[in-house]
């Protein structure tokens, strides 16, 4: 164990120098030298003679226990002592500052990097190391730039000036090392302060070149005489403004105005492409030329349109037409970065614009996360490859990498949209995406936190030894050194650390290009196995396929399909395992399998087929989910192709002129109704939209098409019969009324429309002089029989006044006449439903009114309670000895038909006092019967989720098969429906259901078998 | 003489060459392609649960026809392709210079 206090250090130096033999060397140990004879004689050698000696060197002893690494934090003292003229006056120095001399230990033993530098240039010592405020302040870019252009003036050859240049550099780079050796200021500031550096030397040598080109051909111009332009574009970490110390420095030349340069005295000029092209190579030439000064910066020109083969120099121009028509989503990403380094302003922001459209285009011929997910891939696979551990922060699962592939995903997907998240650093990403709303807030921590970390450790490990470095070092005795700088107690709590961030950041990365997608083991050796292959078998049954023999079946069949050729084999293989995974995802994985085989030879073109499926997660989903849920949906697409089309086409893409007007035409009618039918099913399938929602939007297509059929109808009748007339001579309007969940606006997949027709009264049409009563029931039969026709709705004609075999429509006299005299009881309360869905809304007002004054004619009373009672159980499928042989989850003991009742039954109850009341919805109903408290809190809390849950049940058939009955299935259908509702297995369901019913009919005893005990108040 | 691409839903593809061949026109070359073409509309947003596609997949037929058969190809194609829903396709048609049968020399419309 190291002693820490400073007392003890103390204690312990002194006897390092006072005693003799092993005691010195124990004490050196226990202060934490690895090799104290070593230490012994390097201290030796530094303060040997001097006065005061052992003062001297117990200083050094303790300032250098302090450091990451003492053993080498002497050894380079002593070789920053020999460097000096006046190295034992250096010590007395040090000894009379002892705070410098600290800082100054600290810096030489982390770093051989920086020693080099301060034993080739001692007098930095005092400019940097010894003045705190250039440590914790840093100078603006112009004043920097000014200084090193002052410190380059007094030199006489173009190649002292560099030398100057690279010693500055040098210079600044030792601060900063200094700054992140000693923690004083935040990574983020360091990053910056790089940056800044490296864009003052690109300005500075920009100058310098240039000087020197124009001097030999003089300056270049356009056509029109004006300078052509020039600028140096940084890239990479440069370009985000978080440099770090050693990598290099990714840039991009681009000029603008085509031309010659125009020399003083003699020659014709040259090319302005030339000239910049030799611009360019001179730059790289001064950056990366090794002297005995260092040299700059390392260039890396590889991210150039055309890579290493591509010119050096491009105009405008050429950038634009490369981007336009060969860009691809890498170079998205990288110029995401992009920012003007040194050079022309004006041409940089003309450059800036154009790059802004190829980068955050409007939208994606293939969804870059797909793309980025697979570079992603390729760098891991050949990280894999290499022989030793790995512990490259950079490119490993979990590493900065990752960090920049989320961000720039992210930003590419929403920087059209939202112009905010287009910054260029990291960080700066992170918080504009937070807010932006792309990350939450708890990612956007992670990731914040975890570059922070690896870029400081990155940082560190690159000053260690001055040059590119990523990987975590091996021993032990570095680890702890590292995690000494960073505040961590050992090399233990440093892995850990490390380990914690990459699995953070891991998660995120996985979550947002993987979704819930899990990475599978390839399954395309299923296309190569024979059918009936025990292994296939197997293996699909595995995934949850009940018979894998088929399934495989149906996989070769589907590689067979229409003879593919070989690309389509190609991107059928690509997609086959999320194929196999995602299907048997979905509630009845055979079934989709065989549907979608079928679909896939319906639709024609099967290998872009495959290929959309596997590179648009959005488009798989959805075609998946409606073959492993839906017969009836499937069937559609399958029956017409296009609807598929229709379904996944943007919005925005119909032109105007292309949307005609469906209501003219039968066949269209019937197109349009199929066409959303299978939007709403889709929404629902994919949890777009909530069951009320679908419900609703149910409703209100079966309104819009009965309207649309209503009008083509009474036009093609009256073409033939002329207009229905009264007796004044004044045309006769109809209407049509709804009742059931046709009326209340919550319909299921596969309802019947409950409708009635009344017309305003008698008379003869103009043309044939047909009777109105005629007319109006051929209109009411042509209608029915369009709807049934195209398979579009079945009407129920039970609620027509006097039963399903009266007159198809009915006068409005009529009607009221039959109001007052034969209509039952029971008709009062399925008219509470009753609403106008077709047909003239003036007519449908009376109508209505005819309505209200029946159901609310006269309070609510025992003979009602009974009828309703005898009504309901009536409706009951048979039982035998009492008991239900099958659970009918709407119209059995306690079903939706339950709820429904009382929501009905309070309405005419407390209905022809409140008119607020008077409503068609059974959940709104009972909202608003529990917000005038004539309904329990608890019973009507109850209520609404019950109806909520069995009607969630109920829909889940009907997707399923549009004609399902209402009867709880068996065997593996009711398996198949437990997992299409989200329950664990199908006796979960059961006995749900049986829970929600025996506790519904309870209360419907309680609120209207028992009306007549409580007389009224419930 | 007029050379045709016409691009169709792939579902369509047995109809329009069923029209062909109504009206004698046998041979054609067919590719399946995907387009890739102006840049609208914004389809894949954050987690959205996007499912809308730019292009869906179609059937690019090429033919080469005389002058006089043109009109009645094109024809066919549009009664075989159509089905009033959007992205029925796109017929282009343009002159043909020259055709040439490799084997025979034959030149012009003989060598169709």
């Amino acid at each position: 164990m190291r002693p820490g206090s400073n007392r003890e250090l103390k204690k312990l130096a002194h006897q390092a120098l006072t005693r003799s033999g092993a005691a010195a060397l124990k004490a050196l140990t226990r202060m934490g030298f690895d090799d104290p004879q070593r230490a012994l004689q390097t201290l030796d050698r530094l303060t040997g003679s001097a006065a005061g000696s052992i003062a001297l060197s117990a200083g050094v002893l303790l300032a250098a226990v302090k450091t990451s690494r003492p053993d080498r934090g002497l050894h380079h003292l002593e070789r920053l002592v020999e460097a000096m003229d006046s190295g034992p006056s250096l010590l007395a120095c040090l000894s009379a500052d002892p705070a410098l001399q600290q800082r100054l230990l600290q810096v030489l033993s982390h770093s051989r990097f920086l020693t080099e530098i301060l034993v080739r240039n001692p007098q930095f010592l005092l400019q940097v190391l010894a003045e705190t405020e250039s440590l914790s302040k840093s100078p603006d870019q112009n004043s920097l730039r000014g200084r090193l252009r002052r410190e380059m003036e007094g030199a006489s050859s173009t190649e002292d000036r560099l030398n100057a240049l690279r010693r500055a550099q040098r210079r600044e780079l030792l601060r900063l090392g200094a700054v992140e050796i000693l923690g004083a200021r935040d990574v983020e500031e360091v990053g910056r302060e790089l940056s800044n550096l490296a864009d003052a030397v690109l300005k500075v040598v920009l100058e310098l070149a240039m000087a020197e080109m124009v001097g030999r051909y003089g300056r270049p111009r356009d056509d029109r005489g004006r300078v052509a332009k020039f600028c140096i574009v940084c890239l990479g970490k440069h370009g985000g403004r978080e440099l770090n110390f050693r990598s290099d420095i990714d840039l991009m030349f681009v000029y603008d105005g085509d031309g010659r340069t125009r020399p003083g005295r003699r020659g014709a000029g040259i090319d302005n492409k030339e000239f910049f092209q030799r611009l360019g190579e001179r730059i790289i030439q001064i950056l990366s030329a090794s002297t005995l000064e260092g040299s700059l910066y390392p260039v890396d020109m590889r991210l150039r349109p055309e890579g290493k083969t591509g010119l050096l120099v491009r105009s405008l121009r050429s950038y634009w037409i490369y981007y336009e028509t060969r860009g691809e989503t890498w170079e998205r990403q990288m110029l995401i970065k992009a920012r003007c380094a040194a050079g022309s302003r004006p041409l940089w922001k003309r450059f800036r614009d154009m790059l802004a459209r190829f980068i955050y285009p409007a939208h994606f011929g293939i969804s870059p996360r797909h793309e980025i997910r697979q570079i992603k891939e390729r760098i891991e696979a050949r990280i894999l490859e290499r022989p030793a551990r790995d512990n490259n922060i950079k490119l490993r699962a979990g590493g900065i990498r990752d960090i920049e592939f989320i961000l720039q995903c992210l930003q590419l997907l929403n920087g059209c949209v939202n112009p905010q998240v287009r910054t260029q650093g990291t960080l700066e990403a992170i918080s504009a995406l937070r807010k932006a709303g792309g990350l939450a807030s708890s990612e956007a921590d992670s990731l914040e936190a975890a570059y922070k970390f690896y870029r400081r450790l990155e940082n560190l490990l690159q000053i260690e030894a001055g040059r590119s470095a990523y990987a975590l070092p091996e021993g032990r005795a570095e680890q702890a050194g590292l995690a000494k700088i960073l505040g961590l107690p050992g090399a233990e709590d440093l892995s850990a650390a490390v380990d914690g961030h990459l699995k953070r950041v891991r998660a995120i990365f996985d979550g947002f290009f993987y979704g819930d997608e899990v990475p599978v083991q390839g399954l395309n050796w299923l296309l190569e196995a024979e059918p009936g292959s025990l292994r296939a078998r197997k293996a699909l049954q595995e995934r949850g396929f009940a018979d894998g023999t088929a399934a495989h079946r149906n996989l070769l069949q589907l590689s067979n399909a229409g003879m593919l050729t070989s690309t389509a084999r190609q991107h059928l293989e690509e997609l086959l395992t999320e194929l196999v995974v995602s299907l048997a995802a979905e509630p009845d994985p055979d079934q989709g399998l065989v549907r979608f085989t079928q679909m896939v030879a319906a639709y024609g073109a099967p290998g872009p087929l495959f290929e959309l499926l596997h590179t648009h997660a959005g488009f798989r989903r959805l075609l998946l989910a409606i073959c492993g849920t839906s017969r009836f949906l499937a069937e559609l697409i399958q029956r017409d192709p296009g609807f598929l089309d229709g379904l996944v086409t943007p919005d925005i893409d119909v032109r105007a002129g292309e949307r005609a007007d469906w209501r003219r035409e039968q066949g269209a009618i019937q197109r349009h109704r199929n066409q959303e039918l299978l939007r709403i099913g889709t929404d629902d399938l994919l949890g777009l939209t909530s069951q009320e929602e679908t419900f609703l939007r149910l409703s209100d297509l079966a309104e819009d098409i009965l309207g649309a059929a209503y009008v083509l109808c009474r036009r093609r009748l009256v073409q033939r019969h002329g207009k229905p007339r009264n007796r004044r001579g004044e045309e006769v309007e109809c209407v049509c009324i709804a009742g059931g969940k046709f009326g209340g606006r919550e319909m299921d997949f596969g309802a019947d429309l409950d409708v009635f027709f009344v017309y305003a009264g008698e008379g003869r049409t103009g043309r044939t002089g047909t009777a109105n009563s005629a007319f109006f029931s051929e209109l009411v039969q042509k209608i029915i029989q369009l709807l049934q026709d195209g398979g579009l709705y079945k009407v129920d004609p039970r609620l027509r006044p006097e039963g399903r075999n009266a007159p198809a429509a009915l006068s409005l006299a009529a009607y009221r006449r039959y109001l007052k005299g034969r209509a039952a009881t029971w008709e009062r309360l399925a008219l509470t439903r009753a609403r106008r869905v077709a047909g003239d809304p003036e007519l449908g007002e009376r109508v209505q009114r005819a309505i209200q004054r029946f159901v609310f004619r006269a309070p609510v009373d025992q003979s009602l309670a009974d009828e309703t009672v005898d009504l309901r159980l009536r409706m009951e499928p048979p039982a035998v000895r009492g008991r239900a042989l099958q659970v009918d989850i709407k119209r059995g003991t306690g079903g939706i038909v339950d709820i429904e009742f009382i929501a009905q039954f309070g309405v005419l109850h407390w209905g022809r006092k409140h008119r607020e009341l008077r409503r068609t919805s059974t959940r709104r109903i009972l909202s608003q019967l529990m917000a005038m408290q004539y309904l329990g809190d608890r019973e009507g809390r109850f209520l609404l989720d019950a109806y909520e849950r069995l009607r969630g049940i109920e829909k889940c058939m009907r997707i399923s098969s549009e004609q399902a009955p209402n009867v709880l299935p068996r065997g593996r259908d009711l398996e198949l429906l437990a997992r299409a509702a989200g329950r664990r297995n199908p006796g979960e369901l059961e006995e749900e259901v049986r829970t929600l019913m025996h506790e519904t009919r309870d209360i419907f005893t309680r609120k209207i078998g028992d009306f007549a005990r409580r007389e009224g108040r419930p | 003489m007029k050379r045709i691409d016409a691009f169709i839903k792939p579902f369509k593809l047995d109809e329009v060459k069923s029209a062909l061949a109504e009206v004698g026109i046998l041979g054609m070359s067919v590719s399946e392609v995907r387009g890739f073409g102006r840049q609208r509309g914004h389809s894949e947003i954050y987690r959205g649960a996007e499912y809308k596609v730019e292009f869906m997949p179609k059937i690019k037929i090429e033919l080469v026809v005389g002058d006089d058969d043109m009109e009645r190809a094109v024809d066919a194609i549009l009664k075989g392709a159509k089905s009033g829903q959007t992205g029925d396709g796109k017929i282009f048609v343009s002159e043909v210079v020259e055709a040439i049968r490799i084997r025979t020399g034959e030149t012009g419309e003989n060598a169709l």
